[in-house]
């Protein structure tokens, strides 16, 4: 039962609205006017003109340009995709769609190529990073670009000239050189770092005390233990742990050489600056330096051993 | 003669069309004599003027005396063409006086009720006649197509070229503004 489209009261009132009927002479007056011929024209329609319809392509700006997005990222797609399954010639690694489309077994993976590692930048003033990541060059060419440095760099006449004559002198000789055969490209780079690094205070600063500690290194190993004084070393500044041993252990061997007297005579002086006063170990310490003056045997100026012995505060 | 008549009333809407698309106006005549009440409702009903009604009603008549010759035969038939045909036409005019304005259309004919007619029943059919002309074109079409001449929905849609859904919106707004104008002008039949 369907649901009454007005209410009866509605539904009473327009069913009031009754139609007479047709005019009299209605059909008569039809025919008249086709006989007349006054038939209706194909006018336009009155109804208002629709608006114009929207741009073929996109409407506002941001539909525009979001297509224009859209058909770039399918166009991107379908480029990677034919790359990656061989389109155009041997399949190309295209990482996301090769994976997709092996595992989908369309397409075998390529091997994918694995990227070359970027060169470490080496810094100008770091000499050790120049010497490492350098390739191989041969002994000769480095020399031969290090002999030319040196030779442009002593020469008075090259160094009085302006900066730009230098460097095309510099140039031409460089390009000498690798016409010749005489260096290769990564000789001259590792030579010219190394140029660099040397103009520079700091590292030859460093270089000089590594070239001392090593030379300190050589000697203790050498002489067991001897202090090293003189050069550019100043005492005390490099403080070599072997040295310190090696010290150590001759005045153990002086101390043991020295006759039982004087022995039990340094321990009980050793004893005495425990408690001695200022004025009363620098007594003491006098005596003691006589003690070991004495031996002849002593190569060095000797010090109280400190280590393991409890007095360290005594000590020099 | 008489047998002549007869078998000419007794004639399809098919085999009339047929005669139409001859340039018979005989045909016509018979055709209208069986159909004009059809758009000379709808268009008393949308127009509330019977001179426009009328005229409504021959321009539709005409036009399918025009069309006759594109006529299929089997098809819905003469009534529910000239139904598509009139509610077009009116809602063209309804169009057209919005355009022209109400001063270019002359003043309705003096329909008033026969004398033995009561007073009341007037004033009802007048109110009923004045809410339906205040309802927009499309409405008051859909009002007509369903209630007074009781084609189904999709039927009216179709008439309207319009989707089911939207007309029976449509239509719901309708009812309701016509029921509110009604009710509002205390008509209590």
């Amino acid at each position: 039962m369907t649901r009454p489209a007005f209410p009866s009261h509605i539904a009473t009132a327009l069913n009031r609205l009754t139609v007479p009927p047709l005019p009299q002479g209605f059909s008569d007056r039809l025919v008249a006017r086709i006989d007349a011929g006054d038939l209706p024209s194909d006018g336009p329609s009155v109804t208002p003109p629709l608006p114009t319809a929207r741009r073929a392509f996109g409407g506002t700006g941001w539909r525009r340009s979001g297509r224009i997005v859209t058909i770039a990222a399918a166009f991107g797609l379908a480029t990677a995709t034919a790359a990656a399954s061989g389109f155009f010639g041997k399949p190309v690694y295209v990482p996301v769609v090769s994976d997709a489309l092996a595992k989908a077994q369309l397409v075998e993976l390529p091997s994918r190529k694995e990227p070359k590692a970027a060169p470490r930048p080496v810094a100008a003033n770091d000499s050790k990073a120049a010497i490492t990541t350098e390739t191989q060059p041969s002994p000769n060419g480095r020399q031969a670009v290090r002999e030319l440095y040196r030779r442009l760099h002593s020469d008075s006449e090259f160094q009085s000239l302006p900066r730009q004559e230098k460097l095309a002198i510099a140039r031409r000789e460089i390009q000498a050189m690798l016409d010749k055969g005489e260096a290769t490209i990564p000789e001259l780079r590792r030579a010219f770092v190394e140029h660099r690094a040397l103009q520079n205070p700091v590292v030859r600063q460093r270089i000089k005390r590594e070239l001392v500690r090593r030379g300190l290194q050589k000697q203790g190993s050498d002489e067991a233990g001897i202090p090293v004084r003189g050069g550019e070393v100043v005492a005390g500044t490099v403080r070599q742990p072997g040295s310190v041993a090696a010290q150590s252990e001759a005045r153990r061997d002086a101390f043991r050489r020295m006759p039982a007297d004087q022995q039990a005579r340094i321990r009980d002086l050793r004893e005495q600056l425990r408690t001695a006063s200022p004025t009363e170990r620098r007594a003491i310490r006098q005596e003691l330096r006589t003690i070991r003056q004495s031996q002849q045997n002593a190569p060095v100026e000797e010090k109280i051993e400190t280590a393991g012995e409890g007095n360290a505060d005594v000590a020099r | 003669m008489a047998t002549t008549a007869q078998a000419i009333a007794s004639e399809s809407d098919d085999a009339l069309m047929a005669r139409v698309a001859a340039r018979d106006s005989d045909a016509l005549r018979l055709l209208a004599d069986r159909n004009a009440d059809i758009p000379w409702r709808i268009a008393y009903r949308m127009l509330a003027d019977a001179t426009e009604a009328e005229d409504v009603a021959q321009e539709t008549l005409l036009r399918l005396w025009q069309f006759a010759g594109r006529w299929q035969a089997g098809g819905p038939g003469v009534a529910a063409w000239l139904t598509r045909v009139a509610t077009n036409a009116c809602v063209d005019r309804i169009r057209r006086r919005r355009f022209v304005g109400e001063d270019a259309i002359p003043e309705p004919a003096d329909e008033s009720p026969l004398a033995d007619e009561a007073i009341e029943a007037d004033e009802i059919r007048n109110a009923v006649a004045t809410c339906i002309e205040a309802l927009p074109d499309r409405q008051r079409a859909a009002i007509v197509l369903t209630y007074y001449e009781e084609r189904q929905n999709k039927m009216a849609a179709d008439i309207l070229a319009m989707q089911i859904k939207a007309f029976e919106s449509l239509l719901f707004r309708a009812r309701t503004s016509l029921r509110d104008c009604v009710e509002g002008k205390g008509v209590t039949a």
